[in-house]
């Protein structure tokens, strides 16, 4: 690994390409699953599959009838995914923005979860294998992956510090760096 | 690592234990939102970068504390909350040494605070 794709006082590079083509395979289970739910919900499949609480799931996805609240998983999961492969192994400094960004859904929707994970049981009274399994991707893609956020923030707030524009720093590219762009960089 | 994941481990238990232990409604109630809040803390502080936000888990484990007092009639269900509590305001006491470093941690980003109120002040002033 080029020591100019990692972070100053990092050991180690959080926008390497191993780790994120797993969260995006994370996400893509996440994907999965709530467009199943979404299905279900939108009434394109007649009945949901569960095999812990059989007569639960279909309670809690008929709670927030008429709105198919699986939809908005799988807006944040397919986001997740784009997020995951916009930029090269030294986004965190040549293209902050999609880390930040990916950072922003993901802890959207690992608070979201816990939220959905809260009203199951208190709201509905019943529970829902497969939300929460989805609840528990997004948790672990929230804490996995929120390494590569803090590098970019950590970036871009070195960058403005030296009173550069802001946005430019979000930006990336030359205009908003203040190091020597890494040899991987495209 | 080790003390985020028995965490997680007791956040999934409080959310079953209402089941098993046929907690009444009070407790019932506090260990089904107990329990979500652990399992998402534990898991988010089981990342180096996010390792410090084990002490929001005291939080739950006072509400469950509290609550397993006031309920302690219900001799099995409200002992098991005070036991899970107690263990979750343990392990949220157990700092952790990390391998890797962070470049100075989410201190390191204040100075964007900084840098968004000049941007906003300028934008206010430009508009």
């Amino acid at each position: 690994m080029p020591v100019q794709e990692l972070p100053p006082g990092w050991a180690t590079n959080p926008s390497a390409w191993p780790k994120r083509v797993a969260l995006a395979a994370l996400a893509l289970a996440g994907l999965m699953i709530s467009t199943y739910l979404t299905l279900y919900q939108v009434k394109l499949i007649g009945s949901v599959w569960d095999p812990a609480f059989p007569s639960g799931s279909p309670a809690v996805l008929s709670w927030t009838k008429p709105v198919p609240d699986a939809a908005f998983g799988v807006g944040a999961y397919a986001a997740e995914i784009v997020l995951s492969f916009i930029g090269n192994a030294g986004r965190w400094r040549s293209r902050p923005w999609p880390p930040v960004a990916f950072g922003a859904v993901a802890a959207i929707a690992a608070v979201t979860s816990v939220i959905l994970m809260i009203s199951q049981p208190v709201a509905v009274g019943h529970w829902c294998t497969l939300c929460l399994a989805s609840a528990g991707i997004s948790l672990v893609v929230f804490a996995w992956g929120i390494d590569e956020p803090l590098a970019a923030l950590q970036h871009v707030a070195r960058v403005s510090s030296s009173r550069r524009s802001l946005w430019r720093a979000l930006r990336g590219g030359r205009a908003g760096s203040l190091e020597r762009q890494p040899s991987a960089a495209r | 690592m080790i003390a985020a994941l028995l965490s997680l481990a007791l956040g999934i238990w409080a959310l079953a234990a209402p089941g098993v232990l046929e907690s009444e409604s009070l407790l019932r109630v506090s260990e089904h939102v107990a329990g979500p809040v652990v399992v998402g803390i534990s898991l988010a502080s089981a990342s180096p970068v996010l390792r410090r936000m084990r002490i929001v888990n005291l939080v739950p484990a006072a509400c469950l504390l509290v609550v397993g007092f006031i309920t302690f009639r219900a001799a099995g269900a409200a002992v098991n909350a005070i036991v899970v509590a107690a263990l979750l305001g343990t392990l949220a006491g157990v700092s952790r040494q990390t391998e890797g470093h962070y470049g100075g941690g989410w201190r390191s980003v204040a100075p964007l605070r900084r840098s968004i109120t000049r941007a906003e002040r300028q934008g206010s002033h430009g508009g």
